[in-house]
């Protein structure tokens, strides 16, 4: 709910509360969850659809979400990412649909409509848009200074002692936040990828 | 210790494919990745209707624009989102930016930076009853968020649409007949609608407020409220 206080540090590696209660089907979950995540998922939606079907895009995911909560795994990956994992494959569903109408246009003799080549590549690129919302998700949740670190590790290949030296912090802490950065940009991937066709 | 010459992400276990992965994608981050736009009121309440149906107990709403505190314009970066609930700064400065060296993300906190992640106004109107609309009325505003061009409507005293019909929000292009009219979603009161991308508001000046029949995906050509954005 919008003011609810925090009542629990999020679990880093088994999932937060609410998405616990989420997957135990607790009823005031989903309006948390939406409150939380409906931004993301319409802002995904949007990215590839015009507003109305993104609306209805946005509507069906949390619905799918909430009628298949027993399959969400919060120690595989957050809300957020299984969300979009959703998300994008009802993306991909509503593109391909209009590829088939495309089709029979294309049967009738109108002008060359969308090749499997086309819908591939369209299915990829919405795959790739929702891996890097889900990542850019992720990265808000870290610290300044955790991202740099995150940086150094993943475009310069540093040791935790080079970074300790590079940012001047103590080595103990640029391992903690490492790790936990690493882990929190897994978890996030973990559940766009725990979701199937 | 062999460990000393360990890269931090071989320590965690990264393997070279999701080390991979996550270069490819952090590397190609853009500002668009990390911009949010809350959905339309209309979502929830559909949602909540249909859990409702299934014999969920729905307390009340739960509109992400309610939760982020917006006023306005629901366009916000993420940082902005993020702020606001945890009081975490992500905004830097331009100087402070330029440390932050996740190419895509660094693009983005400039981007927000140097607009100050700020609206701006574009046009604005007050529709006008076309029909039988009774005491209703509205106000419309075209705001600008970077590159986002987005109506936010805000509507008086409108009565629910009748059983199996609803109120649809549309951009019309009165100076070209052939110009099909752009629908930005059904609504049922006070809303935001993003324009879509290709959308030209110099053109597709006038907002209209039509009801609509179930599953009719035209616009019906019964307008109630009308306005040309100046």
């Amino acid at each position: 709910m919008a003011d609810a206080p925090q009542r629990v540090a999020p679990d880093p590696t088994g999932g937060s509360p609410l998405a616990h209660r989420f997957a135990a089907g607790d009823p005031g979950a989903i309006e948390e969850v939406y409150a939380e995540h409906g931004a993301l998922v319409h802002s995904f939606c949007r990215r590839s659809l015009d507003a109305g079907r993104a609306a209805d895009a946005t509507q069906d995911v949390f619905l799918a979400a909430w009628r298949s909560r027993d399959r969400y795994r919060p120690d595989a990956g957050t809300l957020a990412g299984w969300l979009l994992g959703i998300a994008r494959f009802k993306v991909i569903d509503i593109l391909r649909a209009e590829g088939r109408h495309a089709d029979l246009v294309d049967a009738a003799g109108a002008e060359a409509g969308v090749t499997p080549f086309d819908r591939a590549v369209e299915a990829s690129d919405v795959t790739a848009i929702g891996e890097r919302m889900v990542l850019a998700e992720a990265l808000a949740g870290l610290s300044e200074r955790a991202r740099h670190m995150i940086h150094l590790a993943f475009f310069e290949d540093l040791t935790h002692a080079d970074i300790a030296e590079r940012t001047g912090v103590p080595l103990g802490t640029v391992k903690s936040d490492i790790r936990r950065g690493v882990e929190h940009l897994r978890r996030h991937l973990g559940g766009f990828d725990d979701v199937e066709p | 210790m062999s460990s000393r010459d360990r890269s931090a992400l071989e320590e965690l276990g990264v393997t070279s494919a999701e080390r991979t992965r996550l270069r490819r994608a952090l590397d190609a981050l853009e500002p668009d990745d990390e911009a949010r736009v809350d959905p339309p009121a209309e979502v929830w309440a559909g949602i909540s209707a249909a859990l409702n149906d299934d014999g969920v107990p729905m307390t009340g709403a739960a509109h992400p624009g309610d939760v982020a505190g917006t006023t306005g314009t629901t366009v916000v970066r993420l940082g902005e989102r993020r702020a606001r609930r945890r009081h975490q700064a992500w905004v830097v400065g331009a100087a402070a930016a330029a440390a932050v060296l996740i190419a895509g993300i660094a693009l983005a906190l400039r981007d927000g930076s140097s607009s100050g992640g700020g609206t701006e106004l574009v046009a604005a109107a007050t529709l006008q009853p076309l029909g039988p609309v009774g005491e209703a009325s509205a106000d419309v505003e075209l705001v600008r968020t970077d590159d986002h061009l987005e109506l936010v409507l805000e509507a008086r005293d409108m009565t629910p649409a009748p059983a199996g019909r609803h109120y649809e929000l549309w951009l019309l292009d009165p100076s070209n007949p052939s110009a099909e009219p752009v629908s930005l979603g059904p609504m049922t009161g006070s809303t935001e609608a993003p324009v879509p991308d290709g959308v030209d508001p110099d053109e597709y000046d006038v907002v209209d407020i039509s009801l609509q029949e179930a599953g009719q995906e035209e616009h019906s050509g019964n307008s109630l409220l009308r306005g040309t954005l100046t």
